[in-house]
């Protein structure tokens, strides 16, 4: 006669009871495929208004892979797994060697590595994305000074992308120093470098530390952070190896992976000082001046007022101006005064989007996939060799 | 003009089997099985001389894949023609070849433009190639267990019933190895490498998900119950209507990050 322990271990490791689960599961799935997940309450009013609405809010069907009912399943199912799996493994082991089937085993233990990996990640992945130009450097999450030197882009004729690529260097030495900056000497002088305010000047050095790339626990953690990143000038970075980051290859970093992920252009802004140097701005940067600084904020977009007019023409560009006297936001068109600056032209330059990601859980999931592919393939082998004998 | 030639033998083939299917006796027409396979050679044709012409393996669009997806059935119809271990009915091939005339004639559908277009970046994987062939090899295996299940259901006699099931059986414990290692092992490889995220819930994800559990569930099924049970063939029936829903109906209602399959 069995005891109560034993009934209770037979029926957590019975197939039945997995085959149950795993229903269930593919019916939690099914509607979580069907009902947009982790929208806005106003995207569910507008897609399923009146009663449909409130049923999906109030029973968690727009987050049913987080909710209650489905963890509860995967919990269970997980326990059964583990259960079956080690129960199944005794039995083979005290079989002859030759009568011996680890497939299934293997599949199983795969799997389970697979969920330990899957939570793994879900708890401590973190992602961020930014976007740099060509010089622009950003910190990666171990402090370690990632810097854009080269971007190319190339299309087909009928304009869609055909590749991304851009070239980084990543100075691990600038996660101790005190002025982890852009090199302009690799930049190609498109940045601060060509306007002739590189180099040590003071005022530009001041507080030049670049900030480190903001990061979000889970998914989802989206900025544009090249307003956010360094483009103060300073001293030569360590000479380093370029390593190119391609969509499908990425960049693998002491435990952050970086991805090329998009491509977009982004308006810089060209003032002129009384000399007739010029000096390009991104959006956030600084550009000093005598008795305080410009810095460029944004770009004001309006539609060109007349057919054929060139299509920057009615954009302002927001300044923020900072004197003695205080502090003053200013919206310039072409030819206007910004501090003792003359507002030149706007400029386009292209931008790329890269995605930089830390995931501790990704090698177990890999591992697990792998043996996953072993397990099941062993297990069928023999019906693949009958169909043709 | 090749996938017409092929739609052409193949209708051919289906006509020469329907003439058979109503004769009292036992026999098999000789050319049929040999009417898809000149088919699945065709359709092998028009996929590499399209990959010739983009300068990447030809399975990045729909028309692709569904020319593809007939190509594979075409040889496992002329397979299960000749296995003497699975001895395939007239039925049988019957039904593949009418899901293969299906496909083909999805793939010159509106829904399916054929133009060719070389791949987008994050295409341009031999990941994506693993991924979308050995996903697709495996739904090939699901469809012949989907036509072995039907006949089950309908099967008049227990050794009909049996012979169908053994068949059904037999093509999705081949096709569910190959459908886990294309659409889950090397999809969630090539999502990590392309999109840096192995898993994202994305509808084209979920689905394939689902068509994975149901027929995981099938397979854990046929360990605890009869043969004879209804449940395995409603569940195989189930599975490749799911994978063909993750196939057409999660494109054209569904976004996500597999809008450009």
């Amino acid at each position: 006669m069995k005891g109560l322990s034993d009934k209770i271990y037979d029926a957590l490791r019975s197939v039945k009871l997995a085959a149950a689960l795993i229903v269930l599961i593919a019916i939690l799935a099914a509607a979580g495929g069907i009902i947009p997940q982790g929208r806005t309450i106003q995207f569910y009013t507008q897609r399923f208004p009146g009663t449909a609405e409130k049923l999906i809010l109030a029973l968690g069907l727009d987050k049913i892979f987080t909710g209650l009912p489905f963890l509860a399943l995967a919990s269970l199912f997980t326990v059964n797994l583990t259960i079956c799996s080690f129960h199944r493994f005794a039995n083979e082991m005290r079989k002859p060697r030759a009568n011996r089937r680890h497939g299934p085993d293997l599949l199983h233990i795969g799997l389970l590595i697979f969920i330990f990996g899957g939570i793994l990640s879900s708890r401590t992945r973190t992602e961020a994305f930014i976007y740099l130009g060509k010089g622009q450097a950003a910190r990666l999450p171990d402090g370690a000074l990632l810097t854009l030197v080269d971007l190319r882009e190339e299309r087909y004729p009928d304009g869609r992308p055909k590749s991304w690529e851009s070239s980084v260097v990543i100075d691990d030495k600038a996660a101790t120093s005190l002025t982890g900056v852009v090199t302009p000497a690799e930049s190609g002088g498109d940045t601060l470098g060509e306007s002739g305010y590189t180099g040590e000047d003071p005022r530009i050095a001041a507080g030049g530390k670049a900030p480190q790339v903001p990061t979000s626990p889970g998914s989802g953690g989206v900025t544009t952070a090249s307003t956010a990143l360094a483009h103060e000038a300073g001293a030569l970075a360590q000479p380093t190896e370029v390593r190119v980051i391609k969509v499908n290859n990425p960049l693998r970093h002491k435990g952050s992976t970086i991805y090329q992920q998009d491509w977009n252009s982004e308006l810089r802004v060209v003032l002129e000082d009384a000399m007739g140097i010029k000096l390009r701005l991104e959006p956030g940067t600084l550009a000093p001046m005598l008795g305080g600084s410009v810095r460029f904020m944004t770009v004001e977009k309006h539609e060109p007022s007349q057919a054929g007019a060139e299509e920057c023409s009615n954009y302002k560009a927001v300044f923020l101006v900072s004197t003695a006297a205080g502090k003053e936001i200013l919206r310039a068109g072409k030819g206007d005064k910004v501090g003792t600056f003359t507002f030149s032209s706007f400029e386009e330059a292209p931008v790329s989007g890269l995605k930089i990601v830390r995931d501790k859980g990704y090698p177990l999931v890999a591992a697990g996939l792998g043996l996953i592919v072993l397990g099941t393939f062993l297990t069928y082998i023999r019906k693949l060799k009958g169909m043709f004998a | 003009m090749i996938a017409t030639l092929s739609f052409a033998l193949l209708l051919i083939s289906m006509i020469i089997q329907a003439v058979y299917l109503f004769r009292k006796d036992e026999a098999k027409d000789p050319l049929s099985p040999w009417l898809a396979l000149g088919a699945g050679l065709l359709l092998l044709a028009e996929i590499i001389r399209r990959s010739v012409a983009i300068r990447f393996v030809a399975l990045t669009s729909m028309f692709e894949s569904l020319l593809f997806m007939a190509c594979l059935v075409s040889f496992i119809v002329f397979a299960l023609r000749y296995s003497k271990r699975l001895r395939a009915g007239r039925a049988i091939t019957f039904g593949a070849t009418a899901l293969l005339i299906i496909f083909l004639a999805l793939a010159s559908s509106p829904l399916a433009p054929a133009e060719m277009r070389p791949p987008v970046p994050a295409l341009q994987s031999g990941w994506l190639v693993l991924h979308v062939s050995f996903t697709f090899i495996g739904e090939a295996f699901f469809a012949a267990g989907f036509v072995g299940a039907f006949l089950q259901l309908a099967a008049k006699t227990e050794e009909k019933r049996r012979n169908y099931d053994r068949l059904a059986y037999t093509s999705i414990a081949i096709g569910y190895p190959i459908f886990t290692a294309g659409a889950l092992v090397f999809g969630a490889v090539w999502a990590e490498k392309a999109w840096g995220v192995w898993w994202s819930w994305d509808p084209k994800e979920t689905w394939a998900l689902i068509t994975w559990l149901t027929y995981t569930a099938y397979l854990h099924f046929r360990l605890v119950r009869k043969n004879t049970s209804k449940v395995m063939p409603i569940l195989v029936i189930a599975g490749f209507i799911i994978a063909m829903f993750t196939f057409f109906g999660v494109n054209f209602l569904l976004s996500g990050l597999h809008s450009y399959a």
